[in-house]
């Protein structure tokens, strides 16, 4: 009986169009708009592009070094970091208003930068300016100290070095955009809701006809429940693990070794969904238009929230309300496929587990409460 | 007049779903106008850093290091404990955590130059990337003064001293702030909420009039299509302009004070020419769209696609070439144009110009979007087409 349920319970989700778009299609969407939109971010950190200047120098005073640091840097070719674009004055800055160049740099008395407004390319072309001041400095103390190591010292320079070594609590590396793609799975474990909702109407005989005719057999109300319930839960995970594959497979994100967490948080994410859709279908009268849109939209602020628009808003909330962080399910999923990436103890991984289990817990008591004994004569 | 007066009719039922949207994007604008400011990295504008350093050295020049971060930055003080610097770097109470090995001072002296600290860092931030240039930066000088055979005790106070040095940087132009004032965010980040509200707003209205049974009763009536579509669309403007003016208001109670005349005006032109266009787009997907469902689909879609790919969410230096010349074809690419436009106004007077493209471009997008909904609706009336 109860598998009788829960078979029709998937047949009738996968062939409900409207539900299968957003539990299915449109993450699919959502993820290659933003494939395109960062997709050439990697790209464009790869293949630098020379940003554009403006050079001023006098023949009196320059500092004749920095010339030919700047003629080498802009000599065409693989190495080439900035473009000269003018060397006249004039010139220069109706350029510069037009932001047409980043920067213009002066090589007068001293060396000095201006700029309009802030960017990437304005920040890079100032630390490669402090950074050859600092370098210059250095340089002349040492020349003065002790001339007879300059020439060991400047060989050293060309040398490249990293001192620095990033450690990790695991070895997973980790791409600025891949928040994006946490808070996209997060988004479709919760579209779940869509699934939780429809089974809610469908035992409520005062919202859908559907539900008035089903109440009416002899079956048991709770198997009718589980049924329904267990039947949504697994097309929710069948879509989010679609989307996690299509991430993965096609997209060619990162996402981690440890592909079994990933979807066990896939599971406990589409139940938490699902557990809220019932929620929010088994209480009160609204007709299920005005229910979806409230579930469509407290879905969208949640994930908005674990920053499925901007990236860093979850370490927003983190600094000025972190209670929100503890209980916003789309923050959870978001958080334990974090810790599963950057934390090699899964501690904090089951930490936001057992808080979604908790929360799919009340919910699904909450709405249990709501359903249970609600009996019609006629209606 | 009648067709104008029944759509108020139908808006005054939709009310209440329309608030809970409208209370939801207001809060979601004041978030984003927020983040934007604090999501861009401020390179000019020195922000100190929560950080922690485990010196372990056994020689001086760690301690050197140490103390040279503790002056730029905000030192925590913290043992060397794996899970409680995990928990702090969790919870955001540390950003970046260098561990000075023992043999720190050994290693520069005898020449050494490979994995001379550890970090760790929160992924990915900008603020890694910052400590790291300032911490290589300070290695590297203070390596080239001990090689150059200078005492440990000179050499850290040369390095200190050299590292003060810095390029001066002018503005073009004095009147420019070089961060971008919260009013730039707000308006930017509108598009996206200007589609969702007025789509969802506009479109279940006109939806109720192209129900099929409506629509076929309408169509036997003697009142000319014409007459009915004008004040449809006339019922949409006013809507339309009444969540306009709450955005508006909204904007002028967290900014007024900031705010000046002219840019005011600028913002306002370029945010009816892009509310014309969200009004057109309303009114051609409620044509087309048989539910609230497929509403929703298209205005998530639209909205979230268009401010992805139009360079609101992620900044236009991040999008791929292919994907701007894209996005051209989007209005959300000359809504922000003209944002962009609007905050060099007041320097650079030319640049009207450019304004005035992007808003023109813009009314061309909302035309050609009224223009396909009314053939629509033309397409519609069709008797011939309606035997389905």
């Amino acid at each position: 009986m109860f598998v009788r349920l829960f078979q029709y319970k998937v047949k009738r989700l996968f062939r409900t169009k409207d539900e299968l778009f957003w539990c299915l299609v449109f993450p699919l969407i959502l993820g290659t708009f933003f494939y395109m939109s960062f997709g050439g971010f990697q790209d464009k950190q790869e293949t630098f592009q020379a940003i554009n200047i403006g050079y001023i120098t006098t023949e009196t005073g320059k500092d004749e070094d920095f010339d030919q640091v700047l003629m080498l840097l802009s000599k065409d070719g693989k190495d080439q970091i900035v473009r000269i674009k003018t060397t006249k004055e004039e010139e220069a800055k109706k350029l510069l208003l037009d932001k047409k160049i980043a920067g213009i740099i002066y090589n007068t008395l001293e060396v000095t930068l201006t700029v309009n407004g802030e960017g990437i390319n304005e920040s890079i072309l100032n630390s490669f300016l402090n950074q050859y001041i600092q370098k210059r400095e250095t340089f002349t103390k040492i020349a003065q100290i002790s001339p007879d190591k300059l020439n060991e010292v400047l060989e050293l320079e060309f040398k490249d070095s990293s001192y620095l070594q990033e450690i990790r609590f695991t070895n997973a590396s980790i791409d600025p955009m891949t928040s994006y793609y946490y808070a996209l799975i997060a988004m479709t474990c919760l579209y779940g809701c869509f699934a939780g909702l429809s089974s809610a109407i469908d035992i409520k005989a005062n919202m859908s006809t559907l539900a008035s005719r089903r109440l009416v057999a002899p079956t048991n109300k709770m198997k009718i429940i589980l049924g329904d319930f267990f039947g949504a839960v697994f097309v929710q995970f069948i879509c989010t693990l679609i989307t996690v594959c299509y991430i993965i497979f096609v997209l060619k994100v990162d996402m981690g070794q440890k592909i079994n967490y990933l979807m066990l948080t896939a599971f406990v994410g589409s139940l938490i969904g699902v557990t809220t859709g019932l929620f929010i279908g088994s209480i009160g009268r609204q007709s299920e238009n005005v229910k979806s849109a409230i579930v469509l939209a407290g879905t969208m602020v949640e994930c908005f929230l674990s920053g499925l628009m901007v990236g860093n808003m979850k370490d927003i909330v983190e600094r000025h309300a972190p209670i929100i962080n503890r209980i916003n399910p789309a923050t959870l999923i978001v958080d334990s496929l974090y810790s599963l990436d950057i934390y090699d103890t899964y501690d904090r991984y089951m930490r936001n587990m057992i808080s979604m289990l908790i929360l799919a817990t009340i919910l699904c008591i909450g709405s249990f409460l709501a359903i249970r004994r609600e009996r019609y004569a006629s209606i | 007049m009648q067709v104008f007066k029944a759509y108020f009719k139908i808006l005054r039922d939709s009310i209440p779903g329309l608030f809970i949207y409208l209370v939801i994007f207001i809060a979601i604008s004041f978030f984003l106008s927020g983040s934007g400011k604090e999501s861009t990295a401020t390179t000019f504008t020195k922000n100190k850093v929560k950080i922690a350093v485990i010196n372990e050295d056994e020689g001086g020049l760690g301690e050197g290091l140490k103390s040279y971060l503790s002056q730029i930055h905000t030192l925590v003080p913290t043992e060397n404990d794996k899970e409680m610097l995990q928990d702090q770097l969790y919870y955001r109470n540390i950003e970046y955590i260098l561990f000075i090995p023992k043999d720190f001072t050994n290693k520069i002296k005898n020449n050494e130059k490979e994995h001379l600290c550890e970090n760790v860092k929160v992924p990915a931030s900008y603020t890694g990337k910052y400590l790291d240039s300032q911490v290589d930066q300070y290695i590297s000088t203070l390596i080239t003064y001990v090689i150059a055979g200078i005492d440990d005790k000179q050499a850290l106070e040369y390095t200190k001293s050299d590292l003060e040095k810095e390029v001066s940087v002018q503005l073009l132009n004095e009147s420019i702030s070089i961060s971008k004032a919260d009013d730039y965010y707000y308006f930017k980040y509108l598009p996206y909420i200007f589609i969702s509200v007025v789509v969802m707003g506009i479109s279940p209205i006109l939806m109720t009039f192209y129900k099929k049974e409506i629509n076929e009763r309408n169509l036997c009536s003697p009142m000319t299509l014409k007459t009915k579509s004008i004040g449809l669309v006339a019922g949409s403007i006013v809507t339309v302009l009444g969540i306009f003016v709450l955005f508006l208001v909204f904007a002028f109670f967290l900014y007024g004070k900031n705010m000046e005349f002219e840019k005011t005006i600028l913002y306002i032109i370029n945010c009816i020419s892009f509310l014309s266009f969200a009004t057109g787009l309303g009114y051609l997907v409620s044509i087309f769209s048989s539910n609230h469902n497929i509403l929703n689909m298209i205005t998530n879609v639209c909205g979230l696609g268009m401010s992805f790919l139009g360079g609101i969410f992620v900044p236009r230096e991040v999008l791929g070439e292919k994907v701007i010349a894209l996005s051209k074809f989007l209005p959300t690419y000359w809504y922000v144009n003209a944002v962009e436009a609007i905050q060099e106004v007041k320097i650079n007077p030319s640049i009207m110009k450019e304004f005035q493209i992007n808003i023109g471009v813009q009314l061309l997008f909302a035309i050609a979007m009224f223009a396909i909904a009314l053939a629509g609706t033309k397409y519609k009336s069709d008797a011939r087409k309606q035997v389905s």
